[in-house]
């Protein structure tokens, strides 16, 4: 069955929402990045701005990726994932050094800065989707070694620079791909478990900032340690008076007298920002646009038949989605405070690139769905090869 | 199938919304209230707006006392890099839980030692009274403790630098500073405001303070006011000074000051002492004004929320004149005593002069010593209290003339009873005039004795105002001690002998007065009879121009006299000045000459015991000009050592003063009677009210 690619009503719905959430995105950067100043004179940075900058190329790259099958980005699945691991290499020595945190996370081109990182989670989708598609051996425990062992060696990279929080969303990416690949529910649940085994040891090789976030996290009611977690305190408050309503846009007074410290306020805690100046009734809008916007991603990811785009579907959608639940949670005080923003709406470019980019390949997945490779049409023998590999879930329908 | 695995991928993720949300619910709804007081609690900042304190004025306008800006030097114990280190020892000295509050708080005792350069160790002690909570009740509780401090090193190069630039002492700052964080313990106070630890630190200081913010972390100027006298030590006694208030006053006023609550103190205020600085502490004292804004985490303000405006004091204006008052103060340059001259008809005090003085403006830090032998904070006029001498001849001789008791002719042998007199050639026939004159002991002796009697001439000196205060605004004002047999029982169990009548006749024993009372009778005498109110404070002018005038309509006591009676006793006393024989008449010399008008008087010298040592006051009291008295006044003259004569130490001081008396106060509206202008004056002053 071959066809021409077209973008159906649901993708419109996709390209849609998401349109709805950056402009979500850009008028509360907007509100959180005022300044107040001396004698009430306080004034916006430039970071609505420059916002809007890398919308617009995210804009341009989401339409150029429609361009490009998704079956070929799986074919080079490999040669990807060695590119990133290599840009995760380079950024350890050559990236810049943010002055707050003591972590080498961006490379620096001219006045922009692009985290590697954020990429990598893309192109470990892709490859994890390549590793997966035409393979039953992680049906079996020790099967499921090799992409763990794929996911973890970028993760142990990102997690070096030092960005746990970025790393650790790897690993829902990586547990919901291989439970959508068919594999074992009981192996991920006992592999879970091992983890949770584990934790003490991650505890020791964490670094002191991160145990600190931890400590604060755990103790957060505690008034002798109040002092300590004055971000999350501040978030607390600011989202608390948001009340029901909210104060109104740009008249959250909690943030924009900077008691949310700036350098996070229009990323980390922006959702802070959008609860008190939307309050509960806007935080559930905004919930529910992203419900919308994953709910139809994963009915495409159902209504592909190609295992490698349903896969991306999901893998898309997991890494999404565990960023919005995450950073909502850390604002709220339910999670440590992990440097991880708000997908579409936080400020900051590469976050919001590789957002837009997975959503791309999402709505990619939905309009090649029946498009063959070109490669397929030049080598029939091994396209007849691929479309004769059982598909997981046909291969194992008798279970 | 597993088609349905991609569904529980969203049921995961719709998990993590609902796991948010529930959270959402329990901050914005259910605790939303919480939260929303919360954060208005954190963005709203109240501070306290000053205005300044009332002035002080003369009688004719001279401003005596003012406010004028200062800047402050001021710490701010949140804004401190050390804060914790520091605070925190001091803060945690007494945990207060949740509804546990401080009821009072004594015996806060901050001891600032320097162990060397930039070592100090604050040892701070409190005892304090709290509401405790015991199970569920609130029970009071005793409680006291201390503790010592090491203030770090950084700190304490801070404070050294800006007491070196600010000329004020590092452990005196330090000990201030203390004392402000024993009330943020006690949530008195909060750590964010300022407290003041150098005051009226100079333009340079504080510009040096100002700009270098980032040498000087923690420290802030603010813009203050000092109390400036500009003539110095004119008047000083009259006006007192400022001091900052004590631990036990601050208590008593910390809740509100003359039923205000926006006139009380803060622990780093001033109040007045000693003069008209603290008799009219509820005028002068300023409302505070309070200022909400809204202010950003850098405590920035952003825009004023709520503001009300602060209430200057009320000015105060004084019945004394500046020119009488400097001509009391010249006449006592180099002498112990002090000089009272009143306004005979209306009792307005024109000067009040005590020496030796301070200067107000040195207070209290360079103001003279508290174990000073001479006392010069202490009032004469009011707080000094001296046998009257002689000079008591004239409440005796008033006494008599009211019981019309006085013989026409009294001998005097020279002797009476063992009681002596020699005061003029022996033996001699004396009428009350010539007495007066010459101050006979004997014919006040016998006057006193057998025809006037103990009883009766307590009763008249009473009625004369001894032995109780006259009521003038100042604070601390003595009463004295008019004996009379019923006090000696009491306080000694003795029956009253004849000693004690002759001793008070001519004003010895246990008679005590003070000048001020002395002026009043004499003022008495001069106007015929009327026991006026002495009157300091003139009227106060509020901020909003509202007049008040004080001890207004309370009645004047008449004693009255008839004319002949009271021509006697003022021939008497024009005879001690003007007549041959009379005991001032050589410091009076030649004065009808040269001022055109003369002057009734009495001296008077007693023997005393000032500061363990024998001594003597010389006195004299009197009025002028004698036809139409307008001013009366007394001069008192402490003197050590060998017995000096009123007449000679006394009467050339009183002299002095009445040579630059001014020439309004001898003379009316011209062709008005003095008693219908006095009337004319209150009635106007009623109609300015």
């Amino acid at each position: 069955m071959m066809r021409r690619p077209r973008l159906t009503q649901r993708d419109w719905l996709i390209v849609a929402l998401t349109a709805a959430l950056l402009a979500i995105g850009a008028a509360f950067v907007r509100s959180a990045s005022y300044r107040s100043g001396p004698m009430g004179e306080g004034y916006y940075t430039t970071s609505p701005l420059k916002q809007l900058q890398w919308a617009a190329i995210g804009v341009v790259l989401f339409a150029g990726v429609l361009f490009v099958n998704y079956r070929h980005l799986i074919e080079h699945g490999y040669a990807l994932y060695a590119v990133g691991l290599g840009a995760l290499v380079l950024v350890l020595f050559l990236g810049v050094r943010s002055p707050a945190i003591q972590a080498r996370r961006w490379f620096a081109f001219g006045s922009m800065r692009v985290q590697p990182s954020e990429f990598m989670k893309l192109v470990m989708i892709v490859t994890l989707a390549r590793y997966l598609t035409h393979r039953e051996s992680h049906r079996r425990f020790l099967g499921l070694l090799p992409p763990f062992a794929i996911v973890l060696v970028p993760m142990a990279l990102v997690a070096i620079e030092p960005d746990l929080g970025t790393a650790l969303v790897l690993l829902p990416v990586v547990f919901a791909m291989l439970y959508a690949a068919a594999a074992r529910a009981g192996h991920l649940w006992l592999i879970v478990v091992m983890g949770l085994a584990c934790l003490p040891v991650a505890w020791v090789g964490m670094r002191p900032y991160q145990k600190e976030r931890v400590l604060s996290f755990l103790y957060q009611e505690d008034p002798r340690r109040q002092y300590d977690s004055y971000q999350l305190r501040q978030a607390k408050i600011a989202i608390g008076s948001g009340g029901l309503f909210g104060k109104g846009w740009e008249k959250g007074t909690h943030q924009r007298l900077n008691y949310i410290p700036a350098k996070t306020r229009n990323n980390d805690f922006i959702f802070a920002v959008i609860c008190e100046e939307l309050g509960f009734f806007g935080a559930c809008l905004v919930f529910a646009l992203y419900l919308a916007l994953f709910a139809s991603c994963l009915r495409t990811a159902e209504e592909v038949h190609h295992p490698g785009g349903r896969l991306i579907a999901v893998g898309v959608v997991t890494m999404v989605g565990t960023e919005a639940v995450v950073n909502a949670a850390m604002a709220t005080g339910q999670l440590p405070v992990v440097g991880l923003s708000l997908p579409l709406i936080s400020y900051g470019g590469s976050s919001l690139l590789s957002s837009l980019l997975g959503l791309a390949l999402v709505v990619n997945v939905s309009i090649y769905r029946g498009v063959a490779l070109a490669a397929d049409e030049l080598d029939p023998e091994a396209a007849a090869r691929r479309a004769s590999a059982p598909l997981p879930e046909e291969s194992f329908m008798h279970e | 199938m597993f088609k349905h695995r991609v569904r529980v991928v969203l049921i995961f993720i719709l998990g993590g919304f609902v796991m948010v949300s529930s959270r959402l619910v329990y901050l914005q709804v259910v605790r939303g209230r919480y939260y929303r007081d919360y954060a208005r609690h954190v963005h709203l900042e109240t501070l306290a707006t000053e205005a300044s304190r009332g002035r002080i004025l003369a009688s004719d306008g001279e401003i005596l006392a003012l406010d004028r800006p200062a800047f402050n030097v001021a710490m701010v114990a949140s804004e401190l890099p050390c804060w914790r280190e520091v605070c925190r020892p001091v803060l945690r000295l007494f945990r207060l839980r949740r509804r546990e509050r401080v009821l009072s708080m004594r015996d806060v005792t901050v001891l600032v030692k320097a162990r060397g350069p930039c070592r100090y160790a604050v040892s701070f002690g409190m005892a304090a009274t709290f509401l405790r909570r015991k199970g569920t009740e609130l029970v009071r509780s005793e409680e006291e403790g201390s503790k010592t401090v090491d203030v770090p090193r950084e700190l304490a190069e801070v404070v050294e630098k800006v007491a070196a630039l600010t000329n004020t002492p590092a452990d005196e700052m330090l000990g201030a500073f203390f004392r402000g964080l024993a009330l943020v313990g006690r949530g008195w106070r909060r750590l964010r405001e300022p407290c003041v630890v150098a005051r009226d630190v100079g333009f340079l200081a504080a510009s040096e303070v100002e700009s270098n913010g980032d040498r000087f972390v923690g420290f802030r100027v603010v813009v203050g006011s000092r109390r400036a006298y500009p003539y110095d030590e004119l008047a000083c006694h009259v006006l007192g000074y400022m001091q900052p208030v004590t631990a036990a006053e601050y208590e008593r006023w910390r809740e509100g000051f003359a039923g205000s609550r926006a006139k009380r103190f803060l622990p780093e205020d001033w109040t007045g002492r000693l003069g008209v600085e603290r008799a009219a502490e509820r005028e002068l004292r300023p409302a505070r004004g309070t200022r909400t804004v809204e202010v950003d985490a850098a405590r920035h303000a952003q825009k004023i929320i709520r503001e009300v405006a602060p209430e200057p004091g009320a000015d105060v204006y004084l019945t004394i004149d500046p020119q009488v008052q400097a001509a009391a103060e010249a006449a006592l340059s180099g002498l112990v005593g002090s000089i009272v001259v009143l306004e005979a008809e209306t009792g307005r005090v024109l000067a009040m002069a005590s020496s030796p003085g301070f200067n107000p403006n040195d207070m209290p830090r360079h103001g003279p010593r508290p174990d000073d032998p001479l006392a010069p904070l202490l009032n004469r006029a009011v707080r000094g209290q001296y046998p009257l001498g002689s000079a008591f001849k004239l409440a005796v001789a008033f006494a008599a003339l009211q019981e019309d008791c006085v013989p026409d002719l009294i001998r005097c042998e020279g002797r009476y009873y063992g009681y002596e007199c020699h005061n003029h050639y022996l033996p001699l026939d004396l009428d009350l005039l010539e007495a007066v004159q010459r101050s006979c002991n004997v014919f006040f002796y016998k006057l006193a004795y057998e025809r006037l009697g103990i009883k009766r001439l307590a009763k008249w000196g009473a009625l004369l105002g001894f032995g109780q205060p006259t009521g003038v605004a100042l604070p601390g004002e003595k009463a004295g001690l008019l004996p009379t047999p019923a006090w000696k029982r009491r306080r000694f169990n003795e029956h009253w002998y004849r000693g004690d009548t002759l001793n008070l006749a001519i004003g010895q024993g246990y008679l005590l007065v003070t000048p001020l009372q002395v002026a009043r009778m004499v003022a008495a005498i001069a106007n015929g009879g009327r026991l006026v109110h002495p009157r300091l404070v003139d009227k106060t002018v509020e901020a909003d121009g509202r007049v008040r005038i004080p001890g207004e309509g309370r009645p004047v006591p008449s004693l009255a006299l008839p004319r002949e009676k009271l021509a006697l006793l003022h021939a008497g006393m024009r005879a001690v000045c003007h007549e041959m024989g009379g005991t001032a008449h050589r410091a009076w010399s030649g004065w009808r000459e040269e001022q055109g008008y003369e002057v009734c008087g009495k001296t008077g010298t007693a023997d005393a015991w000032i500061r363990g040592k024998r001594s003597n006051v010389g006195w004299f009291v009197g009025f002028a000009p004698s036809r139409e008295p307008r001013v009366a006044f007394a001069v008192a003259i402490e003197h050590e050592g060998e017995r000096t004569h009123g007449g000679e130490v006394a009467a050339p001081r009183a002299r002095r003063v009445l040579e630059r008396l001014p020439e309004r106060y001898l003379r009316g509206v011209p062709g008005e009677p003095l008693r219908r202008r006095a009337r004319r004056e209150l009635a106007q002053r009623g109609m300015g009210q």
